[in-house]
């Protein structure tokens, strides 16, 4: 069968899903990765035409609760682990930058 | 006495009666994980806060208080639950730092009961795994035989109760993360029914397939965690409203009007014969005693795996984006935004977790969506509609499900960890309920002490909000089978 998974589509997954690993570890993901979706391939046999895919885990209608302002975090919690803070507020570096 | 084979409802009646306090309790416990060198439950202790909690409660025993059934009973939380001020890391290095920042609903109601955390205990990372030996700090071992894994994800909860560090515990399940290692470690070990419990405050890995369980030494134990832990609450929209009755009050004789069904095709996959044997052993208990039992058809089982490892794995690379390293558990010194979140989960994530996260954004990629995912749903439902078949009137007309758990008993540590479809393929019986949502416990065969024979449990899976019906049908096989076997 064609290869699904090939070294280019692994490279555009990894910066699809943000995560890097060194060059090293790439031939062992490749067969993993091969091995998984091969397996996936039983499911063609199954005859699904007329199927309503399953949505969700939950039998119930959503429950909706007022929009309403909550404190439920306590801020040494939350600010207290940001990597670099302002007062209360998150600094963030720049979203745009080196051609992203 | 030893305190820590007691029961839960024979620890409350001792505790009640003074025959030790609740802060003795913690001492005991606490010294004991901390000299434990072998089966290694917990990843955190939380000595202060167990101590100042069992102050509290021995001051209500002292004052003749009426108590929760959990007050005093230390009890260990998996560590992909949230408590706040406590470090909470879901067995990964990308939050080996982080605190919790807010109490998860089930711990909530954990410490309205006074029930006493002991600590948070190992797990697969993100609850990605079979054996415990994805967890990125170490493995726990089986107190039953430290050369075997204790299953998993929530290896350290199961093991936990096994090995008597806690009497009680909580983990998730996703595919069979609480009852694969209750099978592997001779514990009991519920899913309930995807609603029944909050999810507020667990570190998702599957959302429509997670739910948080609790571990006991035997199925009242368990029901009474369950009872504790259940409900509604605003903060989960897929949690159920309303109420419905306790799974631990016992109900002999609604008990024994149950049909049960036997799904033919959990027993045509390659299963281990000593399994096999013990589980079809237990089936004949109940049919021994007369109950009304059928043979039923789950056609879609086989196929149980492969969605899983679409739709899970689709979930998990969603959930998973949250860890970018930009309000915390940062790893890189990176000036872009884009270059810390990649090497920030680079260096943060192990490599189940990247194989996972690769997997998901594959099969929900363009191009491959509907060959992947969608097919995957559409599978799902079928099996889901499996079950729907096998516990309607006009079909089946079964009121809950007998089958085996894991098709072998606990492996041998590093047995399964190089090759994934092995490791993946332990999960085929317990997926299929979290498909349809559907409560399941597993429980022991038998009784199994510690250094004797490998556990085996079988799993009861009951219709969706049923709890009560398998826990009573659990309780009823261990009233029948105590001492007996």
């Amino acid at each position: 069968m064609e290869d699904i998974i090939t070294r280019e589509k692994l490279a555009h997954l990894k910066e699809l899903a943000k995560v890097h690993f060194p060059e090293g570890q790439e031939e062992k993901m490749l067969r993993d990765l091969e091995k998984v979706i091969d397996y996936f391939e039983e499911l063609k046999e199954v005859r699904t035409e007329t199927v309503t895919p399953a949505a969700g885990g939950s039998f119930n209608t959503n429950v909706f609760r007022d929009d309403s302002e909550k404190k439920e975090f306590s801020d040494a919690h939350t600010v207290g682990q940001f990597p670099e803070s302002h007062g209360d507020l998150l600094c963030m570096p720049p979203v745009f930058g080196n051609g992203e | 006495m030893d305190i820590r084979t007691l029961t839960i409802k024979e620890f409350g009646k001792s505790l009640k009666n003074k025959k030790f306090s609740a802060e003795e309790v913690v001492d005991v416990y606490i010294k004991n994980a901390r000299e434990d060198e072998v089966t290694r439950p917990f990843i955190t202790l939380c000595d202060a806060s167990a101590r100042e909690e069992a102050r509290r409660v021995d001051e209500y025993v002292n004052k003749g208080a009426d108590i929760h059934p959990l007050a005093g009973v230390p009890l260990a939380i998996k560590d992909n639950i949230l408590i706040e001020g406590v470090r909470t890391t879901a067995g990964s290095k990308i939050l080996d730092s982080y605190v919790g920042s807010y109490d998860a609903t089930v711990v909530k109601k954990i410490k309205e009961a006074h029930g006493i955390i002991l600590g948070k205990t190992n797990l697969d990372e993100f609850a990605m795994g079979s054996s415990n030996e994805n967890s990125a700090f170490f493995s726990t071992k089986n107190p039953h035989d430290p050369t075997r894994v204790p299953g998993g994800s929530s290896g350290g909860s199961a093991a936990a109760v096994a090995g008597n560090f806690a009497l009680g515990s909580l983990g998730s399940d996703t595919g069979g993360s609480i009852r694969e290692p209750a099978s592997f470690c001779g514990v009991v070990g519920l899913k309930p029914t995807y609603g029944s419990v909050s999810r507020f405050g667990l570190i998702a890995l599957a959302s429509s397939l997670d739910q948080i369980g609790p571990f006991g030494k035997t199925v009242e134990d368990a029901a009474i965690i369950f009872d504790a832990i259940k409900g509604h609450d605003a903060h989960d929209a897929t949690s159920k409203r309303g109420e419905y009755a306790p799974a631990s009050l016992y109900d002999e004789d609604r008990v024994k009007t149950r049909t049960l069904g036997i799904p033919k095709e959990y027993f045509e996959e390659k299963m281990d014969k000593d399994v096999a044997r013990e589980v079809e052993g237990a089936i004949d208990v109940f049919r021994k005693k007369g109950f009304s039992i059928k043979e039923i058809s789950l056609p879609h089982t086989k196929y149980a795996v492969s969605v899983y490892y679409v739709i899970m794995t689709a979930e998990a690379s969603s959930n998973l984006a949250r860890f970018d390293g930009v309000r915390y558990g940062r790893n890189s010194e990176k000036n872009t935004l884009w270059d810390i979140y990649k090497e920030t989960r680079g260096r943060g994530f192990g490599d189940e977790v990247k194989r996972r996260v690769l997997l998901g954004t594959f099969v929900l990629s363009s191009g491959y969506y509907d060959a992947y995912y969608l097919k995957a749903q559409k599978v799902r439902k079928l099996i889901a509609d499996d079950f729907e078949n096998a516990f309607s009137e006009n079909g089946g007309g079964v009121d809950a499900i007998l089958a085996p758990v894991v098709p072998t008993k606990a492996f041998k540590v590093g047995e399964k960890i190089s090759d994934p479809i092995a490791m993946y393929l332990s999960d085929i019986f317990t997926i299929p309920a979290n498909f349809a949502g559907l409560p399941a416990v597993s429980l022991p065969v038998k009784k199994y002490p510690l250094g004797g024979e490998l556990p085996v449990g079988f799993q009861i899976i009951g219709k969706p909000f049923h709890e009560k019906d398998i826990m009573n049908l659990g309780m009823w096989y261990e009233r029948e089978t105590e001492g007996k076997k």
